[in-house]
């Protein structure tokens, strides 16, 4: 399980402003992130390929709804926010899939937006992704352009050795 | 799970929905133990202390899917224990 660190309160953050009915979280990790959605969403899903993880959220939250399944491969209808903050630093996934983000360190984030397109209401859906300078952005900008998404960075972090981007998608 | 969740999910594999819910425990809008079953790939997912477990093929514990069916022989449809994907007993 991911332990909570900088680069998710950071999200957390970058959440607040947001406000709907239903909103999910690819990769819940600890929960934390999904946790403090319940404030501004109405319903709250959230997602992980880890059992351990779920169980462990399980355990304190009451009123998120949990689905044990890869990105948001399980799931149907419309959310108004989709939020996610996948292992984005460069390496093999097989090694350590909850910080390793595929070889350019950008695989992963790629599957999960591709995963939740779908999902996204048409009018008003926002995706919103965390970004680190130290994953090679170029295949993500492509995707973009290639689904045709708007891509807007709506908040910023420095960290010691990196920068941290909330990347916000909509159709 | 609550029963509600039922209308969000979908089977993993080829979308289909809804899925059927068997319940094998349950207290109050809550299933503690139960299966989702999908009627096209004929796949069935675990509910397993309340967590719907609905993982693709590759990344399935097929001793943990076998345990829970063995466990729970009584309650689930004989379909899905002798025919269900992506193993049975």
């Amino acid at each position: 399980m991911y332990v909570p660190a900088e680069d998710t309160l950071f999200l957390m953050e970058c959440t607040k402003q947001y406000r709907g009915t239903w909103a999910l979280e690819m990769g819940v990790g600890s929960g934390a992130v999904a946790q403090s959605l319940l404030s501004n969403f109405k319903n709250v899903v959230g997602t992980d390929i880890d059992l351990a993880s779920l169980a462990y959220c399980r355990g304190k939250e009451e009123g998120v709804m949990l689905v044990c399944c890869d990105a948001a491969s399980a799931l149907r209808g419309k959310f108004d926010l989709v939020v996610a903050n996948p292992p984005y630093l460069p390496g093999d996934p097989q090694a350590d899939a909850t910080v390793h983000g595929g070889l350019a360190g950008i695989e992963t984030t790629i599957h999960f937006i591709e995963s939740a397109l779908p999902l996204l209401s048409e009018k008003e859906g926002k995706m919103l992704v965390i970004v680190s300078s130290l994953a090679n952005s170029t295949a993500l900008d492509k995707f973009v352009q290639e689904k045709k998404l708007k891509k807007r960075v709506v908040g910023e972090k420095a960290l010691f050795y990196e920068r941290l981007y909330a990347v916000e998608l909509t159709f | 799970m609550k029963r509600s969740m039922l209308d969000i999910l979908a089977c993993p594999i080829d979308k289909h929905y809804p899925l059927e819910l068997v319940e094998i425990e349950a207290a109050g809008d809550e299933v503690r133990e139960g299966v989702l079953a999908c009627t096209k790939c004929g796949r069935y997912y675990p509910i397993m202390e309340e967590i719907p477990v609905m993982l693709p093929d590759e990344l399935r514990n097929k001793e943990r899917d076998m345990g829970f069916l063995r466990k729970w022989q009584v309650k689930i449809p004989e379909k899905i224990l002798r025919q269900g994907n992506p193993w049975h007993l």
